[in-house]
């Protein structure tokens, strides 16, 4: 169920990159700076939090990037409505969770592949989005949207505090809840939850919903942050937050992984691209470099497993 | 030669039983699934016994325990359980009413070969190791040691992967998660299938065992010399349907292979 192995070897590759950096780049950890990068990746690490779960039972969403979009219009026109912050939060959170209501029922009832219902969803909703707003941005927002209606400080310590009770909550769920073990069972073997006489439908529509709803509160951190909201904000979400769930360890088959290593995930790629600036190497090799660790994660699991796979085997045979 | 290659007797792989059977467990009344193929099974099952079901490979064995089971619910007839008519339209109901199936594939359908020993012994039944949701882990662990130890599982901990262990001890893993739900009445499909020898006569002797504490056991085989040295009666399908049914001493393989080929009478056992 844990990949230790993948979790040490990630934080092994976050300390060497650290220590390069403590060495030959120290204004790196500049208080200032490691902010802005935690409060720049905490829509990431939300999104992904969710993601892990969606990863856990063997399916996947590449819509979230264009979930992140309505969710962030839609909790600025919220605002502008005149619904009080909470509300409006929730009001995000809540058309997120729908729009994952939506893929869970497709993959989990109607067995559609969850590739082929989010790639269509990406586009949909994208473009639902698009006519909606015809591309304007929501500008003129509240003054209590504004960091949540709190000093600049106070809304981002909030958030973060958030983030790590989300995470908490999660990971205590996963690792402690019996509903956490349905999971990983959906998603190692769906027949044999099936058997035991889990719902697995119901799993994958939870974890669909939870993910729309970790989108929809992400989406909002996300947009206090600044007075406009793009219409198009989220764009490429999908591929960073994947990424970061897979090189965490997750497998990409689904019933292995813990949201620990996403954690790592986050942090790696998240500082990867700012360190390499940091050490004076052109900004164009960030997404080289993005691109070789994410091969190397999804390398070592396919061999980790196939070794795996022939280990059974030949015991099954003897 | 066959003593020679076994180490043993063969006749004595097989445990002699003493069979004290009990109320009935498990009843099927004129049961028929339309997409599992069930046509007007009737069938029944005491608590003690164990009933074999014979007949050949795409007869509606496998496909009468989904609709048991609750996978392929049945849309006509009754099913009693305990004496009582049940109605089972998923794995869980049938889990709720103590009915326990092992699947026949333990690779693709029986253990989650990822989860450790004691998290696949706990699956079908979180809620006796769970509080309030939570899984306490220590009380997994004694359920998962016990039945480990009861089923004689060749693991140096319950703490290990169930992908790591041999076929056998992958099949006794998946016999645990059945157990700890505590089942009147368990469905083991080829419950022998692919299990080296050793192994194979402790899952045996683990069936008599079980029936003699009074659990019902229905066992579908394809091998001849363990429904006859393990059914006290047998139930042969044909086509969806049971063909006939042979008792203990009626039961010989010219009659089982017969029933299995020709459509015959219906019997009730």
């Amino acid at each position: 169920m844990l990949t230790h192995g993948r979790e040490i070897s990630i934080a092994a590759t976050i300390a060497l990159v650290l220590m390069l950096l403590a060495i030959f780049a120290p204004g790196f950890f500049a208080l200032g700076n490691l902010g802005d990068l935690l409060l720049a990746n905490m829509p990431v690490f939300i999104v992904a939090l969710g993601m892990t779960l969606v990863i856990l039972t063997g399916n996947i969403d590449i819509s979230v990037g264009s979930v992140f979009a309505i969710c962030s219009v839609a909790s600025g026109g919220f605002a502008k409505l005149g619904l009080p912050m909470p509300l409006a939060v929730g009001a995000a959170c809540a058309a997120g969770a729908a729009m994952g209501a939506l893929n869970g029922t497709l993959v989990a009832y109607v067995r559609i592949p969850s590739i082929v219902v989010t790639l269509a969803a990406m586009v949909a909703f994208r473009d639902a989005l698009r006519w909606a707003t015809e591309g304007a941005w929501v500008q003129d927002l509240p003054r209590s949207f504004q960091w949540f209606g709190m000093s600049q400080t106070a809304s981002n310590s909030a958030t973060f505090a958030a983030a790590i009770a989300l995470f908490a909550v999660l990971a205590w769920f996963l690792r402690g809840m019996a509903a956490g073990r349905t999971v990983y069972a959906t998603g190692s073997n769906p027949e044999a939850a099936r058997l035991a006489g889990i719902a697995t439908s119901r799993v994958i529509l939870a974890v669909f919903m939870t993910l729309g709803a970790l989108t929809g509160a992400a989406a909002v951190m996300n947009s206090v942050r600044f007075n406009q909201i793009p219409s198009n904000a989220g764009l490429g979400l999908e591929l960073k937050v994947i990424a970061a769930v897979v090189v965490g360890g997750t497998s990409i088959r689904g019933g292995k992984g813990s949201l620990a290593g996403t954690l790592l995930g986050v942090v790696l790629l998240g500082i990867i691209g700012p360190a390499l600036t940091f050490l004076g190497f052109s900004a164009y090799w960030e997404r080289a470099i993005q691109g070789g660790i994410i091969l190397a994660a999804v390398a070592a699991e396919a061999i980790g497993g196939r070794r795996v796979e022939h280990a059974g085997l030949q015991r099954s045979a003897a | 030669m066959i003593r020679m290659m076994v180490g043993r007797e063969l006749a004595a792989t097989y445990p002699s039983r003493n069979v004290r059977a009990g109320a009935v467990a498990l009843e099927l009344r004129d049961v028929s699934s339309e997409a599992a193929g069930v046509r007007n099974v009737s069938l029944s099952v005491r608590r003690g016994e164990i009933v074999g079901l014979a007949g050949l490979v795409g007869s509606g064995r496998t496909e009468l325990a989904c609709t048991v089971f609750g996978l392929t619910p049945a849309d006509s007839g009754e099913i009693l359980v305990g004496g009582t008519p049940s109605r089972i339209d998923s794995p869980a109901d049938a889990i709720r009413l103590g009915v326990g199936y092992v699947p026949e594939d333990r690779r693709r359908h029986g253990v989650v070969l990822e989860m450790p020993i004691a998290a696949n012994t706990s699956l079908a039944n979180l809620a006796a190791v769970s509080r309030g949701g939570l899984v306490d882990e220590a009380k997994e662990r004694e359920l998962a040691e016990r039945y480990a130890r009861q089923l004689r599982v060749k693991a140096p901990s319950v703490e290990i992967e169930a992908g790591a262990l041999s076929g056998g001890n992958q099949q006794k893993v998946a016999l645990a998660r059945w157990l700890a739900t505590n089942p009147s009445v368990l469905i083991l499909d080829e419950p022998t299938q692919g299990v080296d020898i050793g192994s194979k006569a402790e899952i045996h002797a683990q069936m008599a065992e079980l029936a003699a504490q009074g659990l019902a056991i229905l066992m579908i085989s394809s091998e001849l010399p363990e429904l006859l040295g393990m059914s006290d009666c047998i139930a042969v399908m044909n086509a969806g349907a049971v063909s006939g049914v042979l008792t203990r001493e009626e039961v010989t393989p010219q009659r089982i292979m017969d029933l299995a080929l020709v459509p015959a009478a219906r019997g009730a056992c």
